[in-house]
């Protein structure tokens, strides 16, 4: 347990380290203190665009995940399958291939002339969605790309939910939208808490997806840190990362403070 | 599923045993896809060796694994600009030329030779610049484009550079154009240059390679000009040829391979070339040249091997049978001849060369010149400020 | 009396569905709406995928045109995976790291995951969020700063850098999803189901292996999936953390696709991912096959015991 809290406080002060420095890459030969990438941090106009852009696609990427996610996990919940697992097993599959393929699949599809338009054109149909570029593509990437991890865990708190719970309140005179509302809704929270986390931070952060469908067009957050750390602007990098975890462990905070309980989160 | 597991765990394991061998070991880093894997496997036969693989697919991640010294590489094949700033940063140690028996002073192509007469000049402690790297693959820069746009071809032929960084001409064309840019920041500061040479904005041929805070905010203004359909690196030559990109900046290679890709299935040089008749390549007379070469590390553990290994790949039979998996120009005469004179009957790729003979010494007026290295912090200002262009479009 | 012709025409409405036959028609149509829903759904998920098996079917190598159908990338997959070639290399690592990552860092995080809900909850909170810090990182920043500790290893074993290090790394992000998969069921456990089998004379262990274990079951292999998902298909991390040829699919990919890659990967993938989908389905089948018959023996059974 101890080891593991070190490997991750110590990544974190180093970076907070970096962020008031100017290094050479890991080298503290000729380093300095400086406030330079903060001075960057404020003047470049390119973050705030970038924080916005993350942060808004991230935002309906989850959001529409949710809204799919949600009756998915309910319906196999309540469904009368055999094996359950298996079929939720089945859902995560496509994310065994390699996402680098994957997106660029996506975005075959999404192009002016694709594969799969080609093949439906033997058989006199046709289809073209071209989206590419623009952030509709991103977000619909982000959504077949993450939605599982919406799913499973929903699916793992409703699927051990007493189903007598279900039933006294139904006995008690609630209708079915009540009883969901009111009783099914809150008690898997948690799930949807987690469901929400898994699929907001990996969009968030990442960069590969809104690169290849957004033709590198739509500037991300991750696509900044990333380039920082490859041009061994360690500094900045690490700057822009604890801008990042601030941001979304103070929302998480807050949000503990909101809750009443504050067993959501946990 | 607990069984399962442990079965499988047990059985990875044993596999894993087994795999150990006793052979000596050659560490190399190199491009994915970038060499003849038939021919290693002889060259590990015949020497009695097994060739370790590392795969990077940017010359930035390849500096962070040498200069990280995490693994100790015999051999690593980065492109110029990153192969002198190793060697600059003394992370490689020189060739003593000797040791290899397939070299010779005229072995290469006279552009080889130029860009080679390019790099390290400055410096004082290389003679040659051949003593830190050893060329493997090499080309220009140029405008891959789709011919099915009326116009297009003439349009690019005459404006060269500047179709790249200027609104598209009222009236000329039917539809707005669509314009792709190569996703290297260094690649598009080091392009805005030489066009801005070109109209005269600034008066220095080399100003692809000054690294200034003057240049770098002209070079924002240039890229700023247009809206580009697409940047991306490796896309940007399929859109060209699927006609989803009217044209694009990118590695004349990117062209060559799109056409031996699309003529896969022909059997001669006149289907291949009607094969790829939609796609065109134009290099403008001053353009980017590169080459990408095999250097030693200096904590490389065998070094005797690696000579080798270079050597085995000096010999112009094996740089054919290496070049033709690999799209780019191959970077000894002998072998280009060899592909040109269709010797071992490639007829489609004698054609092709033919056809597209883009060797910067051929021509007098091409001038292209190697990218030397940048900083890192200029670099990544370029980084910064590509981002800025981009985010202005958002 | 009110007659029906003056009820409102909502509550006609209302009393119109809930009639017997309509109810009955309309609980049908919603049951098909729900499968159709589930089943696009899942094809919407599986779009990529499908694609990729198009792109490992195709003559051509360009990703636009589909010329032949053809299943020579799926042979030369195979002979190059029997000769021990680079595909052979990388694959074996990616499912090697993918299967041992999984395993120690289910343990590990289930283990975890108990800790900290023992913990007091101001503790508890902490730990939670110094747990999702991996998760929010960047993969670059997690690569970089792992190969920095790393390299401070080397001093002792200089030839770290490879399996054991890049076997750490996977385990290490794992182990944070499989936490947050395994934390909601414990909160949900009844405690005093532990306490009861401590006191019926259970040790501690074994307590813990059939009462704790078995309850947030769906958790633990919730967990599992995750960290299997995230380590077969890790790049950045993988990518930093390895060295001295150990590379696996991912970096193969990424560094090949700029080239001319050969669909032999798009042949592997499509292999993965169909090849569990058969199994699965087949299981699936086998499963509900044998419960269908373990229910007609039981029919029987209590049918001639009366």
């Amino acid at each position: 347990m101890v080891w593991l809290i070190i490997l991750v406080v110590f990544p974190l002060l180093m970076m907070i380290l970096l962020s008031f420095m100017k290094t050479t890459a890991m080298s503290f030969t000729n380093a300095t203190f400086s406030f330079e990438s903060w001075n960057k941090l404020f003047t470049d106009s390119a973050i705030r665009t970038a924080l916005a852009n993350s942060f808004r696609y991230a935002f309906l990427a989850t959001v529409i995940a949710f809204f799919l996610g949600y009756p998915m996990a309910y319906i196999l919940a309540k469904s009368p399958f055999s094996n359950k697992l298996v079929i939720l097993v089945l859902t995560i599959i496509p994310m065994w291939s390699n996402s680098l393929l994957r997106t660029s699949a996506l975005a075959n599809l999404l192009s002016a002339d694709s594969i799969v338009n080609d093949l439906l054109n033997l058989i006199g149909l046709s289809f073209v969605w071209n989206i590419r570029g623009t952030g509709l593509a991103i977000v619909v990437g982000l959504v077949i790309t993450y939605l599982p991890f919406m799913i499973l865990p929903i699916y793992t708190v409703l699927e051990k939910m007493d189903p007598l719970l279900h039933e006294a309140s139904m006995d008690l005179g609630s209708n079915k939208a009540k009883t969901f509302l009111k009783v099914t809704f809150p008690l898997s929270l948690k799930g949807v808490a987690t469901g929400i986390i898994l699929v907001f931070l990996p969009s968030f952060s990442g960069f590969a997806i809104p690169e290849i469908l957004g033709n590198s067009r739509i500037i991300f957050i991750g696509t900044l840190v990333d380039s920082s750390f490859l041009f061994s602007n360690y500094n900045y990098g690490s700057l822009l990362s604890l801008v990042i975890i601030i941001l979304i462990l103070g929302s998480m905070f807050l949000f503990n403070k909101v809750d009443k309980e504050g067993e959501t989160l946990l | 599923m607990k069984k399962f597991m442990v079965v499988g765990f047990t059985a990875f394991l044993s596999l894993l045993l087994i795999a150990c061998s006793s052979k000596p070991k050659l560490y190399i880093l190199n491009w994915g896809e970038y060499i003849n894997y038939d021919l290693v496997s002889e060259f590990e036969d015949t020497y009695g060796v097994t060739v370790k693989w590392s795969y990077a697919d940017s010359n930035e991640l390849m500096e962070q694994r040498v200069v990280s010294q995490t693994t100790a590489y015999d051999i690593v094949i980065p492109s110029d600009y990153m192969i002198e700033k190793l060697y600059t940063n003394g992370y490689l140690q020189k060739i003593d030329l000797t040791k290899l028996t397939n070299y010779s002073q005229d072995a290469f192509m006279d552009g080889v030779n130029v860009i080679m007469a390019e790099m390290f000049k400055d410096n004082e402690d290389v003679t040659s610049a051949y003593e830190v790297s050893i060329p493997y693959f090499w080309g220009v820069f140029g405008i891959m484009y789709n011919r099915s746009l009326d116009g297009l071809e003439t349009y690019i032929e005459t404006k060269k550079w500047q179709v790249m960084f200027e609104e598209d001409p009222a009236d000329t064309f039917s539809r707005p154009l669509l314009v792709g840019m190569y996703d290297v920041p260094r690649f598009a500061y080091s392009l805005s240059m030489i066009y801005a040479n070109e109209v005269e904005l600034i008066d220095d041929l080399d100003a692809l390679n000054v690294a200034s805070a003057a240049n770098l905010t002209l070079s924002e203004t240039i890229l700023s000009q247009r809206q580009y359909e697409e940047w991306s690196t490796d896309f940007l030559k399929k859109n060209i040829e699927a006609g989803l990109l009217d044209y694009a900046f990118v590695y004349v290679g990117d062209f060559f391979d799109t056409y031996l890709i699309k003529s896969a299935e022909a059997t001669t040089a006149q289907e291949a070339r009607d094969l790829t008749s939609h796609i065109g390549i134009f290099v403008p007379e001053n353009t980017i040249a590169f080459y990408d070469g095999m250097v030693i590390p200096t904590n490389a553990r065998n070094v005797d091997l690696a000579y080798q290994f270079i050597d085995f790949f000096l010999d112009p039979i094996n740089a054919y049978e290496n070049s033709s998996i690999v799209g780019y120009t191959t970077a000894l005469t002998a072998t280009y001849e060899m592909i040109q004179n269709a010797t071992y009957g490639d007829e489609i790729r004698a054609a092709m060369v033919s056809d597209y003979p883009y060797n910067p010494a051929i021509s007098e007026n091409f001038a292209g010149k190697p990218l030397i290295a940048f900083s890192n912090e200029f670099t990544d200002e370029i980084a910064s400020m590509v981002y800025r262009v981009l985010a202005a479009g958002n | 009396m009110i007659k029906i012709n003056d009820l409102s025409y909502i509550r006609k409405t209302v009393l119109f569905f809930r009639k017997p036959k309509v109810a009955k028609v309309v609980s049908f149509v919603l049951n098909v709406f729900k499968y159709l829903f589930f089943i696009s759904v899942i094809l919407m998920l599986y779009l990529p995928i499908i694609i990729i098996a198009i792109h490992s079917l195709n003559e051509n190598r360009s990703v636009y045109d589909f010329t032949n159908v053809t299943f020579h990338w799926y042979t030369d997959l195979f002979s190059n995976l029997i000769n021990k070639g680079e595909l052979y290399w990388v694959i074996r690592n990616t499912l090697l790291i993918a299967f041992l990552s999984t395993a120690i860092s289910t343990v590990l995080g289930t283990l975890f995951a108990i800790g900290i809900h023992s913990m007091t909850k101001k503790k508890r909170q902490r730990m939670v969020m110094l747990n999702q810090i991996p998760i929010l990182n960047a993969d670059i920043v997690t690569g970089i700063s792992l190969m920095l500790i790393f390299k401070l290893f080397m001093v002792v074993f200089p030839n770290i850098f490879g399996l054991t290090t890049m076997l750490l790394a996977h385990v290490f992000f794992s182990i944070p999803y499989v936490v947050l998969s395994v934390l909601p069921k414990l909160s949900e456990l009844d405690v005093n189901l532990f306490d009861a089998a401590l006191d019926l004379g259970c040790k501690p262990t074994r307590g813990m292996r059939k009462v704790i274990i078995p309850a947030i079951s769906s958790g633990i292999f919730t967990g599992m999936l995750i960290a299997f998902t995230m380590s077969i298909d890790d790049f950045v991390i993988s990518y930093f953390t390895t060295g001295n040829g150990f590379d696996n699919v991912s970096i193969f990919i990424y560094a090949g696709y700029r080239l001319n890659m050969s669909p032999e990967i798009y042949a592997y993938n499509t292999l993965l991912s169909f090849t569990v989908v058969f199994l699965l389905i087949g299981v699936y089948v086998f499963g509900s096959f044998k419960k269908r018959r373990e229910l007609k023996i039981k029919s029987n059974f209590n049918r001639g015991a009366v």
